[in-house]
């Protein structure tokens, strides 16, 4: 029978501790109860890796990139933080073309461009969006992630870095665009907490907010940019280093790309919606 | 297999690993099929989490937060592991909520099953490490490598959906 009125935590709290008992006590299956270190080194790659001393190559699964992606021509100026709407950018006719894939496991830290110039455009008709990349980065995505955002089932995911890992790679590994319908961003900062930053941003004539998150312990700076436009919410974010202190870091450093965020954003991103 | 001078030498501990992996296999599955819902998603996300574990273990210095090191290097990859098959859940997605929950779940818990499935992967995760596993926001932070509001925010609408969704 259907419940008919709102649980209350205290009921939902007892389900989760129950739901938990049982789907953390699950039986290890043979396969995992068996792994051991000899049986990883075992492995050829990890074998070439730890006896032989040889360079990580990371094989990034081929991008099921349906995006349109050219040549970027600046379209507008670029957008100040807190500036007043500017002109809005209407999407040109577009040659398609396939990002250019790049594969290493250890990023060396990239400058700074100078502009925009020269990057290409990816432009996502359903996401309903679109901004400019430099060319030799790769575009991971689309892919379309349930559950993202609370009552709406699809957001829209792109990862667009020197290296993003496949499709639906994450934050980590590059800039991560998402786009969903729905009046509530998912996963932003909690304004107050730890340092988190707010400010308010206006881009292609559309008001979002920039959220800053300094590192802290082992947590990894937090950049985010929101909007909220025709129904659908715009998450852009990117993460930057955790604190050198931190020991616990088994993954590569996570590269810094929110230099290029800002230029992404302020400088090329365009709604279509 | 390389004797223990050898094994020094190339900077490998298959002994340390090894008690590493016994004291926290067991745990780690039940993160793993937490997160992914399913045995042979578990099963392919924590052989691929060893598999880096053991590739990264060399540079882990202080082997005394080898369990934090090796639960954060299994939650992300479990995340990935989901996201590198996203479009084979998406096509199967009705499908997989729409199928009879397992026969393990007692009768009332087969509505939240459902409503646990809707939750997204870092969802099941933060809920997983900070209400099974008793992690606090910051180690759920330092786990999942994002801010500590982030972990807040998976938290709080996590909660609000599964309220949506028993409400129904």
């Amino acid at each position: 029978m259907k419940r008919t009125r709102v649980p209350t935590d205290s009921e939902i709290s007892g389900r989760l501790a129950q739901y938990l008992d049982i789907t953390n006590g699950v039986d290890v299956p043979p396969r995992i109860r068996e792994i051991t270190a000899m049986s990883l080194n075992d492995r050829p790659h990890i074998a070439r890796l730890l006896l032989g001393g040889g360079a990580v190559v990371a094989l990034a699964a081929a991008a099921t990139a349906v995006l349109v992606v050219a040549a970027h021509q600046p379209h507008r100026g670029p957008v100040a933080v807190g500036s007043s709407p500017s002109a809005s950018a209407s999407a040109s006719a577009r040659p398609t073309a396939t990002p250019t894939p790049s594969a290493t496991a250890n990023p060396t830290p990239l400058p700074t461009p100078a502009s925009t110039a020269g990057w290409v455009t990816v432009s996502d008709a359903a996401g309903g969006y679109s901004f400019a990349i430099p060319p030799s980065w790769r575009v991971s995505g689309p892919c379309t992630s349930p559950g993202q955002a609370p009552g709406d089932p699809e957001a829209y995911e792109v990862v667009v870095g020197p290296t993003p890992s496949g499709c639906g790679a994450d934050e980590a590994d590059g800039i991560l665009v998402q786009s969903y319908a729905g009046s509530s961003a998912f996963s932003t900062p909690a304004p107050g907490a730890s340092g988190v930053t707010a400010t308010t941003v206006t881009v292609d004539g559309i008001r979002g907010t920039r959220y800053y998150q300094p590192s802290s312990g082992c947590i990894s700076t937090d950049y985010q940019y929101v909007f909220f436009t025709g129904g659908r919410v715009y998450q852009i974010y990117t993460l930057g280093a955790a604190a050198s202190s931190c020991s616990v870091t088994p993954n590569p450093p996570i590269q810094d790309l929110s230099a290029f965020m800002e230029m992404i954003v302020t400088q090329t991103w365009a709604f279509h919606g | 297999m390389p004797d223990m001078a050898q094994q020094r030498a190339m900077g490998l501990d298959f002994a340390g690993f090894d008690l590493c992996l016994d004291a926290h296999r067991g745990r780690l599955y039940g993160i793993a099929y937490s997160i992914l819902r399913n045995h042979a998603d578990a099963e392919d996300a924590l052989q691929g989490a060893f598999l880096k574990a053991w590739r990264a273990w060399p540079r882990l210095e202080d082997r005394s937060v080898a369990g934090a090191w090796m639960t954060r290097i299994c939650v992300n990859h479990c995340i990935d592991h989901r996201r590198s098959l996203i479009a084979r859940r998406q096509r199967d997605a009705d499908a997989h909520r729409d199928a009879p929950a397992e026969a393990r779940f007692q009768a009332e818990l087969i509505d939240f099953d459902r409503a646990f499935a809707k939750l997204s992967r870092r969802q099941r995760a933060v809920l997983t490490l900070h209400h099974h596993h008793g992690y606090s926001i910051d180690e759920c932070a330092e786990i999942l490598g994002c801010g500590s509001g982030s972990v807040r925010t998976h938290l709080a609408r996590a909660i609000a959906r599964l309220r949506e969704e028993m409400t129904r």
